[in-house]
């Protein structure tokens, strides 16, 4: 096979295949943990003695903040999407993702994102230096100025993006694509695992998504939402926990997932409590999740019954995972076959057992007094999300590597490279559990404090931990390039993705060891694109700018990043029309969704986000109110700042324009293409009112002086109103592209999607409801 | 029952229970998987589900959750022995109370005279401290991990942090969250003094604005 070099980057730049984006996923996620890792054993360096002066403080509060935010979201978490992408299509017979090009998009916005922030380190001022978990108000423009500080922040956001969009599209593909047969009960864990991370991605993005544009409206447009006292520190450390926790979970469950798969196939018999583990995740892990985030604050000052309250909850959420602990412990009895995979699982448990342990403890509001802030709680996280998630993740990697290079590993190099890791993982990271009197996060410490020797042997073995996982690449490189040739089903596993059970349908899924997609390349020409790629770069380019806009280059890069977008957008709408890249629609024949369309699936799917956004900048605002009194802040009377009839012609308008929003969806029902139109444009009009009486609002303000910069007051009612304008904006836009298409494609063909978009139209009018009278009447 | 100031006794009780039991556990849980993992299977690489009795497992499950669970309330109940190390009550009698600033990147102490100083407090040894923390720009945290006590120093927020010193001693005051380049050097002492000592240096102090 000639290497054909242009072939090879169109071919891997255009694809949607999921299993093309699965490696994908797989190569930039081992890249940005490279990056990440790097960042760590400068640090371990730099502690390895007292008084130590390789690193400046300033240096090494960029590597901690960096390292952080890199490994948790740019590697770890993708890292489990990238064995998702893989394979929960294959687990359920689904042909691809229930939207191809979306996969795609999130994938290249996943990229670029990690590019801007760690792009953002080599910009005048450096990358941010306030730890990964951003609190404020260290993290205003008054304490860290800087365009790469802005930039890294901007990558977070777009990552947000990414990964929403990810979970909306996994999720209506494990709802609606599964292969006939493949019932709820039939689901295999790694799916179930996949489809808990998916809900919870989903539920903790939007509050980080809000917090980042809240963050960033101060950086950039003056706003003092976290500068001021009345929101400031406390605001952004609920809305952080809040995503913060459920994180945590969003990166292990996806190794507890490959887990779960291993164990039965290597013990010979079958999961243990199969049914039980999975009521436990999604029972009460899932709904727990949203209740623990104080834990976080126990030392804030929150009084007596909320400390009572989230250690409660705390305790309550270690109950489902002692039973996935106890149910995988159960399933070894007996013995198991011990292969690499086996063993890298093995290794998860252990580590997660102390780390889930050490949780405990910190679960006690009088231990965690002394504990938080300190390198317990490093030691702790470290134990749950090195030691259980990167061992259970790797474990995954060799248990599928066969099945996605159809090359079977070196088995003495898998042991190696665990015994090494096992050994090294806990010589760094065992000390730390002694250092409970060193804080967290300091860049060096006097001798002193006698906490050298567990330095220097962490540090030890940080060289260790890192060295062995050179082994894991060469063993990699091995496979890829002189493997032996795997039988197609090494483990005699039972799982769908070995080709078992007979649900498979689809061409792509069929084959072992193609990398992806080679083998039907006529049927796969039709679901390539450009587009994903295109409009990546347009959102990219233009985060790019609006962190440099201080500066007037910056400015014209928004343009330019926005021009691009456009043009891409448009492409991508052509593509659609000339129906260049189709589907077909399908109608979920599983419970609970019989007769939902795969497209309105997703459409309520984004909605529910979409609300959590919206609620959590309307909470922050209801918050910030509520505490207005510290900061002095007096909210301005009715009818004094924002004109009441101004508000009310525009919530007439938006509210008629529901109104003749049903009445198009109706007339399309009943086929009536002119009334369609008519009604479709009468929308239109009305939105397009709204947009304007909005905005000559804003302009009247700006002729009085009032914009986002003069209060606290002010900036929120212009960042709310300004999110939901450039909601409603968007929903014009996609008005045009209904109107055009029903022009283009007369009949019911052409105006099918309808119902889909008045669901989002129907929803942004009722975010309205609720922001009219929270700015002007009361 | 006395409400008394937190003592490194009552938390190290309080740890100790954690520690044993948390140990025992681990040591257990992972010696058992341990084991069987690295016993070879009896039935030799057989494939296919097997089944040992139903009714068996249940009541293994059973009992299993209700060690757990029990384990758990132990050391919730053990959490709750000890409200006293994080509540502060009002007024405690015999007590003083100073105010606590955190600023990048030192801690200001200031007395009830008024006197302010910058980098070490200084307390009578035997008496009941309430410190009033609170920061002037970032997010700071107030600890003295020797003494098992630790507030966050929030701008614009007032935290509560009581403390009573037995002996004439030293400790050192740090800030445990990350504040800004300076934040690992964001050290103060504390020294416990006689109270006739203290006395004599409060007494002897002009008053300074704050
Ligand atoms: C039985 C299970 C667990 C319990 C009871 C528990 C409890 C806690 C508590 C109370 C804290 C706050 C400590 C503090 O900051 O003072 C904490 C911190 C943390 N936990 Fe866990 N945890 C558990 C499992 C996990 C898992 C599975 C992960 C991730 C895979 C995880 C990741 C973290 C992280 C990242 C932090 C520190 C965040 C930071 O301050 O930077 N924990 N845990
Ligand atoms: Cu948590
Ligand atoms: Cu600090």
């Amino acid at each position: 096979m000639a290497f054909d070099f242009r072939k090879t980057v169109h071919r891997w730049t255009t694809t949607t295949n999921h299993k093309e984006i699965g490696i994908l996923y797989f190569i930039t996620s081992m890249f940005f943990g490279a990056v990440g890792a790097m960042l760590a054993e400068l640090m371990r360096v730099q502690l390895s003695v007292p008084s130590n002066t390789v690193l400046s403080a300033s240096l090494y509060n960029e590597f901690v903040t960096m390292h952080g935010l890199v490994m948790i979201l740019w590697f770890l978490s993708p890292l489990g999407i990238a064995l998702m992408n893989y394979f929960v299509p294959l687990q359920i017979g689904a042909p691809d993702l229930a939207f191809p090009r979306l996969n795609a998009v999130s994938y290249w916005m996943y990229l670029f994102s990690g590019v801007l922030a760690i792009g953002g380190l080599f910009l005048p001022g450096g990358g941010p230096n306030g730890g990964w978990t951003v609190y404020q108000p260290l993290n205003t423009s008054v304490y860290s100025p800087g365009v790469g500080i802005s930039l890294v922040f901007l990558g977070l956001a777009m990552l947000a993006a990414s990964v929403t969009i990810g979970s909306i599209n996994f999720l209506v593909t494990i709802a609606h694509e599964r292969a006939p047969g493949m019932t709820i009960s039939k689901i295999p864990m790694f799916t179930w695992f996949a489809t808990f991370t998916l809900i919870l991605m989903l539920l903790a993005f939007p509050p980080l998504l809000a917090a980042l544009v809240m963050l960033m409206s101060d950086r950039l447009l003056g706003t003092v939402i976290f500068l001021s006292v009345a929101g400031g520190a406390i605001l952004w450390t609920n809305l952080f926990w809040f995503f913060g926790h459920p994180e945590v979970y969003i990166v292990l469950l996806p190794a507890f997932g490959a887990i779960a798969e291993i164990l039965p196939v290597f013990a010979g018999r079958d999961l243990e409590g199969r049914r039980l583990i999975v009521l436990a995740t999604g029972l009460m892990v899932i709904p727990l999740s949203m209740l623990v985030w104080q834990h976080h604050m126990f030392i804030t000052g929150i009084n007596l019954a909320e400390l009572a309250t989230f250690s409660v909850t705390t305790i309550i959420i270690s109950i489902p995972f002692d039973i996935i602990v106890l149910s995988f412990i159960l399933t070894t009895l007996g013995g198991v076959k011990l292969n690499t995979p086996m063993l890298w699982a093995y290794g998860a448990i252990v580590l997660f057992i102390i780390g889930g342990i050490s949780g405990v403890f910190l679960s006690s509001f009088v231990l965690d007094v002394v504990f938080r802030g300190s390198y317990f709680v490093v030691a702790h996280f470290h134990y749950v999300m090195v030691g259980a998630t990167i061992f259970g993740l790797v474990a995954g990697v060799y248990y599928w590597l066969p099945k996605i290079t159809g090359k079977m590993y070196s088995e003495k190099l898998g042991l190696l490279h665990f015994a090494i890791s096992f050994i090294g993982f806990n010589i760094t990271y065992a000390p730390m559990f002694l250092l409970i009197d060193m804080p967290r996060r300091i860049v060096t410490y006097s001798a002193s404090t006698g906490w050298g020797t567990l330095n220097y042997i962490s540090s030890v073995g940080a060289i260790i931990f890192g060295g062995a996982q050179l082994i894991f690449v060469a063993n990699l490189l091995y496979t890829h390039y002189g493997g032996f040739p795997s039988i197609p089903n090494p483990w005699q596993s039972l799982s769908p993705e070995w080709g078992k059970g007979g649900l498979l349908r689809s061409v792509g899924s069929a084959a072992d060891g193609s990398y992806g997609s080679s083998e039907s390349e006529a049927i796969e020409a039709k679901h390539t694109s450009h587009r994903p790629l295109e409009v990546s770069i347009g959102v990219a380019v233009t985060l790019v700018g609006l962190a440099t806009s201080p500066y007037l280059a910056g400015k014209a890069v928004i343009v330019l990043g926005l021009l691009f977008l456009v043009y891409a957008l448009l492409r991508w709408a052509r593509d659609n029309m000339g129906d260049k890249f189709s589907l077909g629609e399908t109608f979920g024949d599983k419970f609970p969704f019989a007769g939902v369309g795969r497209i309105k699936l997703g459409m309520w799917i984004f909605i529910a986000s979409d609300i959590l956004l919206f609620g959590s900048l309307i909470g922050s605002t209801l918050f910030i109110r509520e505490n207005s009194a510290i900061a002095g802040v007096v909210w301005p009377a009715i009818g004094n700042v924002h004109d009441v009839t101004t508000g009310a012609i525009s919530t007439v308008a938006l509210l008629a324009s529901s109104f003749t929003m049903v009445r198009a969806v109706m007339a399309q029902k009943a086929g009536e293409q002119r009334h369609y139109m008519i009604w479709l444009s009468s929308t239109f009009v009305l939105g397009l009112a709204f947009l304007l009486t909005e905005a000559s609002e804003w302009y009247s303000l700006y002729l009085r002086g009032i914009w986002f910069n003069t209060s606290l007051p002010n900036g929120l009612y212009f960042l709310l109103t300004g999110v939901h304008a450039s909601h409603v904006t968007a929903g014009l836009v996609m008005m045009v592209y209904l109107m055009v298409r029903a022009v283009r494609k007369p009949g019911p063909e052409g105006s099918k999607s309808i119902a889909n978009f008045a669901l989002y139209w129907d929803f942004v009018d009722i975010v309205w409801v609720f922001l009219f009278p929270l700015f002007y009447l009361v | 029952m006395a409400v008394t100031p937190p003592t490194v006794a009552i938390w190290t009780s309080v740890f100790d229970v954690y520690l044993v039991l948390g140990t025992l556990v681990g040591i257990v849980v992972i010696s058992v998987l341990t084991y069987s993992v690295f016993t070879k299977p009896k039935v030799k690489a057989e494939v296919g589900p097997k089944r040992s009795s139903e009714r068996k497992k249940k009541i293994r499950a059973v009992i299993l959750t209700l060690i757990t669970i029990s384990i758990l309330t132990t050391v919730e109940l053990d959490t709750f022995s000890a409200t006293s190390l994080v509540t502060v009550p009002s007024d405690p009698a015999n007590s003083m109370t100073i105010q606590v600033v955190g600023q990048q990147f030192f801690w200001t102490f200031i007395y009830p005279n008024g006197y302010a100083q910058v980098g070490n407090l200084t307390i009578p040894v035997g008496e009941t401290i309430i410190l009033n923390i609170t920061s002037k720009d970032v997010f700071h945290s107030f600890a003295i991990q020797q003494l098992d006590v630790a507030k966050d120093a929030i701008p614009g927020r007032y935290n509560q942090l009581w403390l009573e010193v037995p002996t004439p001693s030293q400790y050192s005051i740090i800030c445990k969250e990350l504040c800004g380049v300076g934040h690992a050097f964001m050290t103060a002492e504390l020294y416990a003094v006689n109270a006739s000592t203290f006395n004599a240096w409060y007494g002897s102090l002009q008053t300074k604005g704050g």
